[in-house]
Order: C-alpha cells, then sequence, then structure tokens
C-alpha cells in the first residue's frame, strides 16, 4: 500500500519583495505553488498510490481559491480516473466557511467535516485503511481537538489526519505523546512549513510546504511518499519546490572592494531556481564606499540586471561585536540590554503600532525578541562602526 | 602601566628623538609649533596604530618627509616593573607592530596588557583633553550639555549620546506617531485603505456562487421554456399546415360528385362525332371550287347586250376603219384649216396695204383698169380643185399639188398683168371692192395677193363645211356606239375607234370566258352531287350518335361532353383533394369554419412568439450569467489587493523592525549610559568635587548626585542644579567628572592621560591650580600635559622643555 502525504500547499499564495525581478519571473513564482502541487499529483499517478493525503491549508486564501479550486477538481478527476482517492482536511488558511467550495470536487475526494471522522477504505493490497481527522471551521481552534480522536479502531493501518502545531494554543494544540497515546500507525500532520519527523515508528510527520513561500521558507520543499509493507511504513521524501529559498553568509574583510565584492556573490549563486538572501558578514569590515553602494541597493540591482544560476533575493549586512568595543561597559551594555529589550517595553514603546494586528501578530511570533535583539545590536554596531 | 620612554623614528618633525616621562606626571613646555601635539599624537599612535592615509584622518598622518622611517617605540614600566615596549613602523593599515616584554619578542595580542580593550576612538574620548574636545563641548546647548554630564559615566559618552540621537532620528524618518509622510505611517495607512477595498470586493466564492445559482435556475427555466416552445411550434405548425389545407378541404366540401344520370359519351362516339363535324365543316368551307370562271353581271350585261345586237355591233366593229377615216378627214382638214388661217396671216404681214375687205377684180375690172386685163379665173378654180383634190385623195394627192401648184402660178401670172393696168378713181367697182386709197398699180398688184386671200378664205369656207360635216356623221356614229353601249354617255372624246376596239377586246375576253364556264358546268355539277351526299351520310352519322345521347343538336352535344369532361375533372380533383388532406381530413372537420380554424392559429402564433421572446430573454441572461461567472473567475482586481496587501503587509514589518531596531538601539545607548551614570556617579563624586574646586578656584566645594540627578554646592553653600549653572561652570563640571571617569575605570584600564593645553581658556589655566589639578589627578593616574604655558612650583624633573637645547640635553 502507497500513499502521497503532503500539506501547507498554499495555492495562490503572493510573493512579496518580488518586484525587482523581471515580470517573466514574478509570474513563475506566482505560479510555482501550483507548479509544486502538480507534481504531487503527477507522481501519485505515476506511483500508482491508493490514496493522496493533503493535511489542510490547501488554499492560501479562502477567499480567492476559486482558480485553485479548479484547478485541484481537474487534478482530482485525473487521480479519479486512476481509481486514486483523495483525503483532505482544510487548516487555518483555508478553515471551511459555508460559501466555501463551489467547485464540486470528484467521487474520489473525501473532505472531512468539523468533527472528527474516522473513513474506512481497502486498499488495493487489501489492507482495511482507516483515516481520521477534520477540517478546521474557524481559523483559531484552542481546544486539544486531538483528543477527541478515537483509539485505534480494528484496522490493518490507522492514519490520523492533523492540521496543528505542538503546544501552539491557536491551533489545535497537542504533544507527541497524545498522538503516541492513540496508538495510530501515521500521523500525517499539517501546519508547520518546516519539514520535521516528529516521531519514528509510528510516524508522525510534518511534510513542511510543497514550495517555500518566503525568504526563510529555506531547503527544497516537497512532501512524502509512504510506502507500507508487512506493517513497515517507509518514508521517501520528494522534492515539489521550483525555486529553492536559501540564505548565504559571506564574510567579508577589510580589502573588500566592490568588484571582488560582486565576483564573491556571484560564485555564492551557484545553484539553479534557487532564491538566496544574502547577509555580508562583518560588515564592519568594509570601506564606506563599498558600504554605500551595498545601502543604495546598486549590488541587488546589479544583480537583478544580470543572469546568475541563482537570483539574488536580498542583500543583509550583518555588523558584528566590535570586541573592542568598551568592555569597560560591557556590564552597564547588558545591564540596559535586559531593561531595554524587553517584550512588554517594545509592546508599549508605542500604542498605535501595538494596535495594528500585523506589528502585534509579529511581535507574538515565537522568535520576535530574538530577532530584533539580533537586529538592534546590528544596528549599534553598525552606528558605532560606520558613522 | 606608566609610559617612562618614547622612542621616535620619525614622526611628523620628530627625527630620531627620545623622551623620557616621569612615572606620576610629566609637563612638557613649549612654545607654538614646538611639536607638542605631534608628540602626543605620536603616543596615541604607537599605542593605537597609525591614522589610514584616506578619508578624514590623513591629516593626522605623520609621515616624516626627512626620514625612510615612520614610527618609532614607546616603553610601559608595569606594576611588577617589567618593561614593555610597543614598536610600531610603518606598514600595512595601521602600521607593523612589534611587542617586546622585558627585550623578549611577544605576540601581538599581549598588547592587550597595556591597552586593554581600549580602541583608539576610546582612548581619545577617555584619556585625551585637547581643544578638540573642550570645543565640542562648548558648541552645545545647555541642554545637551546638561545631558552630556549627566553620561559621563561611560566611555565615549558624548559620541554615544550622538548616536542615540541619530538613532531615534533615524527612528523617526520611518516611523513618528502624529508623521504623515514617514513610510510606516504610509504603509499603515495603505494596508488599511486595501483592507478596506478587499473588504468591498465581494467575496469571489460567494460572487460565484450566486451566479452560478442563478444561472441554474435561469437554465432550467429556459429549459422549460424551451420544451413549451417546443410544443407550440409543433401545434403552430399543425395549424398552419391545417390553414393551408383549408381551401381544398372547403372545396372538397362543395364538390358533391356528379350524379351519373346523364348517358356518358363514350369516347368513341365522342371521336366519331368530332370528326364527322369536322369532315362537315370543311366540306361546307369548300363547296364553290370554280365559282371563278363565272361572269359577272357586268360581263353578262355586256354579253348580252351583245348578243341582243349582234348585227348592229359586228357592223360598227368592221365600219371602224370608216369611221377611222372620218376622223382623220377631219383632223386633216382642221389642220389644213389652220394652216390657210397661218397663210392669210402671212399675206396681211406681208402686204400692209391689204384688208379683209378687198375683193379680187373681175377681169373686166381689171381690163377696166389695165387695157388687156382677161378674167380669167379658171387656173384658181383648177387650183382650188386640186388644193381640194390634193387634200382629199391621197393617191393622187402628188397630181393635185402640182395642178394646184401651175394652175395658182398661172392665176398669179394674170394677175400681174392685170395690176399694171391700173386706174383707180375712174373705177366705181374699186371702191365697193375695199380698193378705195390704193393706186391703180397697187391694186393692180396686190390683185394676185387678193385673189390669194379670197381663195384662201374660200378654202377656209370649204374646209369648215367639209369638217362640218364630217363632225355630223361622228355625231351619228356616237349616238349609234352610245346607244349599243360601246361608249359610254359620258366620254367626251371622240377616239371612237380606240374605244370601239377596247369594247370588243373586252367582248371578246367575256366571250371566252363564258366559254370556259361553260364547259366546267358539268364537272361541277358532278362534284356537288358527291358532296351533298357525303354530307347527307355525315349528318346522318351525327345525328345518329346525337339520338343514341338524346341530344337535340350539336351544340348540345358539345355542351354535354363539356359538362361531363368537368365532372370527370371534379371527380379527379375530389380524389386529389381526399389524397391530399390525407389525415388531416378528421382534423379539419373538427373546425365549423375557417374563422375557427385562423382564430385558433393567431392564438397559437401569438403564444409562440412570446415564447420565442422570453426564450431569447433567457438565453441572453444566461450568456450575460455566464460572462459574469468567467468575469469573477478571471478577477485580477481581487488577486492584486491580495498581492498588495501581502506586499504592504511585509513592508511594515520591515519598517517597524527597522524602527524598531533604531529605536530599541537608541534606548539601549540611552540606557547603558544611565546605568553606567548611576552606577560610576557616586564612586567618581569624590575626586570630581576636588577636580571642580580646583577648577573654578575654590567656587564650588561640592558635587552630589541623587536620583539620577546632578547638582552642585558653591562656597556659599548654595545648592545648583546643573541647569542653573553658567555653561563655563557646567563645562568646568563636565571635565571634573571626565577626569574623574578615568581614574573610575583606571582599574580596568591604566594608561596616562594626555592634556593638550586644555585649561587654555580657563580662569586657573594662568595659576598654580592648574598644577594642583595635575599633580591631584596624578596620584592615581599618570598625566602628561602640553601647555605653552611656563609652569610653576613643579619640581624641575617633571618638566621638559621643548627647544632644540633641552632636546640636545634630553639626549645627553
Amino acid at each position: 500500500m502507497k500513499f502521497l502525504h503532503a500539506a501547507d500547499l498554499h495555492l495562490d499564495t503572493p510573493f512579496v519583495g518580488i518586484s525587482n525581478f523581471s515580470k517573466e519571473l514574478q509570474k513563475k513564482l506566482r505560479a510555482s505553488t501550483y507548479q509544486a502541487a502538480q507534481k504531487v499529483f503527477e507522481t501519485a499517478l505515476k506511483e500508482q498510490v491508493d490514496f493522496v493525503i493533503l493535511a489542510g491549508d490547501i488554499f492560501d486564501d479562502t477567499d480567492s481559491s476559486l482558480k485553485a479550486q479548479m484547478f485541484l477538481k481537474e487534478e482530482f478527476e485525473k487521480l479519479a480516473t486512476a481509481n486514486i482517492k483523495v483525503y483532505l482536511i482544510y487548516g487555518n488558511h483555508d478553515y471551511y466557511r459555508n460559501n466555501f467550495a463551489v467547485v464540486k470536487f470528484p467521487e474520489n475526494v473525501f473532505v472531512f467535516g468539523q468533527d472528527v471522522t474516522t473513513k474506512q477504505f481497502v486498499a488495493n493490497d487489501g489492507q482495511r485503511i482507516g483515516i481520521t481527522g477534520f477540517s478546521y471551521h474557524q481559523q483559531h481552534i484552542n481546544q486539544a481537538v486531538v483528543k477527541e480522536y478515537p483509539q485505534r479502531g480494528d484496522f490493518d493501518y490507522q492514519i490520523g489526519i492533523l492540521h496543528a502545531g505542538v503546544g501552539d494554543d491557536n491551533y489545535a494544540p497537542f504533544q507527541v505523546s497524545d498522538l503516541l497515546q492513540k496508538g495510530y500507525d501515521y500521523w500525517a500532520l499539517g501546519h508547520i512549513h518546516k519539514r520535521e519527523i516528529l516521531h519514528e515508528n509510528p510516524a508522525i510527520v510534518y511534510p513542511g510546504d510543497i514550495q517555500g513561500r518566503n525568504q526563510n521558507e529555506t531547503t527544497p520543499k516537497g512532501f512524502y511518499l509512504v510506502s507500507v509493507d508487512h506493517q513497515t511504513t517507509q518514508l521517501k521524501f520528494i522534492k515539489s519546490s521550483i525555486y529553492t529559498w536559501d540564505k548565504v553568509i559571506l564574510k567579508v574583510n577589510a580589502d573588500e572592494t566592490i568588484d571582488s565584492l560582486i565576483a564573491k556573490i556571484t560564485d555564492s549563486l551557484n545553484m539553479t531556481d534557487t532564491l538566496v538572501t544574502l547577509t555580508i558578514d562583518n560588515a564592519q569590515n568594509l570601506n564606506e564606499e563599498v558600504l554605500k553602494t551595498i545601502k543604495r541597493n546598486e549590488v541587488l540591482q546589479h544583480f537583478n540586471n544580470i543572469k546568475t544560476p541563482s537570483l539574488l533575493y536580498k542583500i543583509n549586512l550583518k555588523f558584528n561585536d566590535n570586541p573592542q568595543l568598551s568592555q569597560i561597559d560591557q556590564k552597564y551594555w547588558d545591564q540596559a540590554k535586559d531593561s531595554v529589550l524587553d517584550l512588554d517595553k517594545i509592546k508599549d514603546l508605542d500604542h498605535k503600532l501595538y494596535a495594528s494586528t500585523i506589528i502585534r501578530d509579529h511581535i507574538n511570533e515565537p522568535d520576535f525578541l530574538k530577532k530584533i535583539t539580533e537586529l538592534t545590536r546590528n544596528t549599534i554596531n553598525q552606528k558605532y562602526t560606520g558613522e | 602601566m606608566k609610559l617612562v620612554k618614547a622612542n621616535i623614528y620619525g614622526f611628523g618633525k620628530w627625527v630620531d628623538q627620545k623622551f623620557n616621562f616621569e612615572q606620576d606626571y610629566q609637563v612638557i613646555f613649549g612654545f607654538n609649533e614646538a611639536g607638542k601635539t605631534t608628540l602626543l599624537n605620536f603616543i596615541q599612535s604607537i599605542l593605537f596604530g597609525f591614522a589610514s592615509a584616506r578619508g578624514d584622518n590623513k591629516y593626522l598622518q605623520y609621515k616624516p618627509k626627512n626620514s625612510g622611517s615612520y614610527g618609532g617605540e614607546l616603553v610601559f614600566k608595569a606594576d611588577d616593573s617589567s618593561l614593555w615596549t610597543i614598536r610600531r613602523i610603518e606598514g600595512k593599515g595601521d602600521g607593523d607592530v612589534t611587542l617586546f616584554h622585558d627585550d623578549q619578542q611577544v605576540p601581538i595580542k599581549l598588547l592587550s596588557e597595556i591597552i586593554g580593550n581600549f580602541s583608539k576612538d576610546d582612548f581619545e574620548n577617555t584619556h585625551v583633553f585637547d581643544d578638540k574636545s573642550i570645543l565640542s563641548i562648548y558648541s552645545l546647548d545647555e541642554n545637551k550639555l546638561e545631558t552630556e554630564v549627566m553620561s559621563i559615566g561611560a566611555v565615549g559618552s558624548k559620541e554615544w549620546l550622538e548616536t542615540a540621537e541619530h538613532l531615534n532620528h533615524d527612528a523617526e524618518d520611518i516611523y513618528k506617531q502624529r508623521g504623515q509622510k514617514q513610510p510606516l505611517v504610509v504603509n499603515l495607512k495603505k494596508y488599511d485603505d486595501l483592507v478596506d477595498e478587499k473588504s468591498e470586493i465581494e467575496n469571489q466564492e460567494l460572487a460565484y456562487q450566486r451566479v452560478k445559482e442563478e444561472l441554474d435556475q435561469t437554465q432550467v427555466e429556459f429549459d422549460d421554456n424551451e420544451k413549451y416552445l417546443k410544443k407550440v411550434s409543433e401545434t403552430e405548425n399543425n395549424l398552419r399546415n391545417l390553414d393551408k389545407k383549408w381551401s381544398r378541404y372547403e372545396q372538397l366540401q362543395q364538390n358533391k360528385n356528379p350524379n351519373g344520370v346523364e348517358n356518358r359519351i363514350s369516347d368513341d362516339d365522342w371521336e366519331k362525332v368530332l370528326k364527322a363535324n369536322q369532315e362537315l365543316s370543311t366540306l361546307k368551307e369548300t363547296s364553290t371550287p370554280n365559282k371563278i370562271a363565272d361572269l359577272d353581271n357586268v360581263e353578262k350585261n355586256i354579253l348580252n347586250n351583245y348578243r341582243q345586237n349582234q348585227t348592229r355591233l359586228d357592223y360598227i366593229r368592221n365600219q371602224k376603219f370608216e369611221l377611222q377615216n372620218l376622223q382623220f378627214h377631219r383632223d386633216d382638214m382642221n389642220s389644213k384649216l389652220l394652216k390657210v388661217d397661218t397663210q392669210v396671216d402671212q399675206l396681211f404681214k406681208n402686204h400692209p396695204e391689204l384688208s379683209e375687205k378687198m375683193l379680187p377684180l373681175t377681169s373686166d375690172e381689171i381690163d377696166q383698169l389695165a387695157s388687156q386685163q382677161s378674167k380669167n379665173n379658171i387656173p384658181l378654180i383648177i387650183c382650188g380643185i386640186a388644193v381640194v383634190l390634193a387634200f382629199l385623195l391621197n393617191p393622187l394627192r402628188w397630181l393635185f399639188v402640182i395642178v394646184a401648184v401651175a394652175s395658182g402660178g398661172w392665176y398669179w401670172y394674170q394677175e400681174r398683168l392685170n395690176r399694171t393696168k391700173n386706174d383707180l378713181s375712174n373705177y366705181l367697182f374699186l371702191q365697193e371692192k375695199g380698193y378705195s386709197s390704193l393706186s391703180k398699180e397697187a391694186i393692180l398688184g396686190i390683185q394676185g395677193t387678193v385673189i390669194a386671200l379670197d381663195n384662201f378664205h374660200q378654202t377656209q369656207n370649204s374646209l369648215i363645211d367639209g369638217i362640218k360635216s364630217i363632225e355630223v356623221d361622228m355625231n351619228k356614229w356616237r349616238n349609234i356606239l352610245i346607244e349599243l353601249n360601246v361608249l359610254e354617255e359620258s366620254y367626251k372624246d371622240d377616239n371612237y375607234n380606240e374605244q370601239i376596239e377596247k369594247y370588243f377586246a373586252r367582248l371578246d375576253q367575256i366571250k371566252a370566258k363564258a366559254d370556259l364556264a361553260e364547259q366546267n358546268q358539268v364537272e361541277t355539277q358532278k362534284l356537288a352531287d358527291e358532296r351533298s351526299q357525303r354530307l347527307q351520310r355525315l349528318n346522318q352519322e351525327i345525328f345518329a350518335v346525337l339520338q343514341k345521347y338524346q341530344v337535340v343538336n350539336m351544340d348540345d352535344f358539345m355542351r354535354m361532353h363539356t359538362r361531363q369532361i368537368e365532372n370527370q375533372r371534379l371527380t379527379t380533383q375530389i380524389e386529389q383533394d381526399k389524397d391530399f388532406l390525407g389525415t388531416d381530413l378528421s382534423e379539419l372537420q373538427k373546425y365549423s369554419s375557417h374563422e375557427k380554424l385562423a382564430e385558433e392559429l393567431t392564438d397559437a402564433i401569438n403564444k409562440k412568439t412570446s415564447l420565442a421572446e422570453k426564450n431569447n430573454e433567457l438565453s441572453r441572461k444566461m450568456g450575460s450569467l455566464k460572462e459574469q461567472m468567467q468575469q469573477i473567475f478571471d478577477n485580477t482586481h481581487y488577486q492584486r489587493v491580495t498581492t498588495e496587501l501581502a506586499q504592504v503587509q511585509s513592508d511594515i514589518i520591515d519598517n517597524y523592525d527597522e524602527w524598531l531596531s533604531k529605536k530599541l538601539a537608541s534606548n539601549w545607548i540611552k540606557e547603558m549610559l544611565n546605568t553606567a551614570t548611576e552606577n560610576r556617579y557616586p564612586k567618581m563624586l569624590e575626586k570630581a568635587t576636588q577636580y571642580f574646586s580646583l577648577l573654578t578656584n575654590g567656587h564650588y566645594i561640592q558635587i552630589t548626585f541623587n536620583k539620577r540627578d546632578l547638582s552642585v554646592t558653591s562656597s556659599s553653600k548654595v545648592l545648583f542644579d546643573v541647569h542653573e549653572l553658567s555653561k563655563a561652570t557646567t563645562i568646568q563640571l563636565y571635565l571634573s567628572l571626565r577626569l574623574a571617569f578615568v581614574t573610575e575605570i583606571s582599574d580596568l584600564i591604566k594608561l596616562p592621560i594626555l592634556i593638550d593645553d586644555a585649561f587654555v581658556d580657563f580662569d586657573i589655566s594662568r595659576t598654580e591650580n592648574v598644577f594642583k589639578l595635575i599633580q591631584e589627578i596624578s596620584k592615581t593616574n599618570q598625566v602628561i600635559y602640553v601647555t605653552a604655558n611656563k609652569p610653576q612650583n613643579i619640581p624641575a624633573d617633571h618638566i621638559l622643555e621643548l627647544g632644540e637645547k633641552e632636546i640636545a640635553k634630553t639626549y645627553n
């Protein structure tokens, strides 16, 4: 018995920060989620799997998913002709609404409802499969829905589909132990875009999204082809991403010129279909002219205008702690940091800004403080060494 | 660490120079341009590196102009009395450094044993007091100055404060609470606008759903309508068909089958009669084939007339030439008469004396006139007769003419003889005979002429008489001719001969014709007999048939046949109609009248029209709905807004992070300065108070720090807040605190304080208090003080006077 486990297709994802790219590339990027999805369904057909699991967040935005729905319908119909079933749940992005799903999916598709349900199914090799899952009907789910999942039933193989985050209170929180306790053979998770196998045997798997959607979603993305033979589950990752986001760190020294820097950057842009976020480390070493050129975006523009295997998406400058920076006052710097770089103080810094949902959500991201501390330090380093 | 020696290889104006320094303090005295500042820069450069050749620092380079080697050595004495030698010579970047510990070369990283973690800037900010740093303090406004004063607790506090301000300023370029055009403000606004815009766009699915439902409903309506339309169309077509057939139907209704009472004329009979009748009429038409040979009435009359007057006419025919002769005579006489008339006229013309009255003289008379005048008229008569005869008698014409001419000639001769014997008045007869006025000779002379004239007259008269008699004959003939119908009364001319010929020519023709007619008569009769026989038989034949069908005459028979043909046609028509109407007949029979059918048809047409209209309308509606669906599906507006939203959201976060990191950096710096101040000030205050007192010549006696607030007490025990102090005093306070700060951090770093005439503008500069201050500072930190003012009350070994002499001495 074979099946595919994909999640977070996020069809129709709007890509940001790509306005510098050529129109053609922008178009390709926007189409990349579709192409990646196509890869999933092509693989299903090629591998002649029994079924495909889509573990939520299939559409990026339910309000405008018509095109995506049409696309899926067509793909599902292709699967139907090959007698491949589809089990899908909706996640926090595409949570189910009454007016939703204008397009009627073909018969081979089963969409889980709001309540935890178990579907039975006999695979081609005669194994009786049980698939348990539910769909989001609202954006946030605070209760640990996994508690409502039944204990293992009378199946040869049981799969749980769940769109949630470990201990994430907004999204049906769970712990790995909760899942293990159910006695299932496979947990097809969705929601976390980073590929991760939380547990082996039974497998608890985040396949990650099928196409990186921003600079932070690095590494090739894809889905899992799962083969079950004599109760042994084997996972095979299959890459589906059209473009791969990558982060490259380039250390520079004091005698760097624009030409030498461009040569170094060119060397680092050697992977095809890769979008590179470049961090120039030890930027404090660069002389002022070079620094100014980078800050005027001239280097980025240079790479936007020439062809390189990888595409340069963004350049960050990292100014490191000057080891000589007044260690005399280090303890005061440290003391001051603790009082200034405080989440509550940051929230209180400007009420108007905190009132903005985007900013509030941003502040509430888990590693916000770490990131902003780095940025702040970078700023001070830059100020200290640069100007 | 105490700086004990400086060995300059080459630095600015100094070449191969050596200086020794006292371990507590060293006052270096020299006039302007003596090289004091260069010396201090040498110390800094060896410690922290040469100024780079680029940017603003290049004027701080002191590459000697006259020497190949750049740089030198500094020797420091550690607390354990070991010596550290730093050698820095020209090299890459800030120069090549070699480090010796007690003459032993050691790794450069051990330099931190001397300078700690200090950078050149740190050192300048803490240990160097010169015009530059003092002046920059002077340029601050009071608030800033106060802030500076409050921030001395950290290394480079002044620069850090500036940096914090800059960062804050930069942050406000990104966002300001009441700002309008800062990017974060703009983007937040844009985001709100986009959210509004998005909410105004109908949810795509909802819209699609709605239109789809409407479309489905319309489709159902359309299908129903179309079904109904189809049905009504069929009905309409049926009715239209019936309507078209109605006239035939009606015809059928009226065309009762003709009853077969009448004996039907068989085709044979009809053919027979028709043939017979045809022959009959042909025969009738060709009844008189030889009529042309018959004489007409005129001809008959002519012939009859001839037959009645055959004798006379035949006589006339024989006398035709007689008549012609008569005519000829008359014409001849007429022409003779005309000729004579002409001759008479000629006579008169030739003899003007001649008159009409003149008569020929008798021979007696002539004789009278002339002696031998014999009257002889015989020649004349002979002449006359001869003339007449010449005219009348053709065969002897020439003889008579000769006789006439001979007699005439003779007569004329005699006459001439007569005229010669002329005797006028004596002769009465002359008068009588019309010769009144003429002479005897003339009379005699003219006698011939008169005789001629007289002859002419006689001729004339005889001719006229002859003509008259001929005319009479001619008239007689005419009457006879008229009587015999040879001439017509109207004929005025007298060319009878011709007329007679004409008459007989015609008569002969008629006679011939009459003969021919008579000849044909027999044959014609025979034919006529045959024809009448045939006619009779034909009539009998026809009659027999007519009889058979009880018809009186042919016309009736024809009518009867026509009627029968018509009936036949009708019967056929009815058959055809029945075939044509077929099953519709029963349908048609349902309608009592055409009006009813027409009414029903009109209803059906109306119904169909309205249904067709509805059909079109629904079809249009479906088209428009499908288009709407496509539009909703293709809606790029929503996509655009979504993309823009995602972009602006990402921009907002970028802006925010940038703003926040700058803001936090600024705050962090300030907080660090505050923390440092709070921690260090209490410890610095004792020293700072001493220095402040010295710098103010004892004017202030106390500095206090309480709850992040600094205040000073004057000698008169008055307490001042910093902002209440004069600018000069505030700067003195600032310097006091800075000097105290160096001593405060001396446990972390021990380097000499370098003072470059920093107090030159102060009241104490020319007093001994400045040296007291130096001595006071030097208790905790080595001080190297360069000044242009001559030091007083200072031990001589602590004074280094720059000048050639002293330098020479130092060398020794």
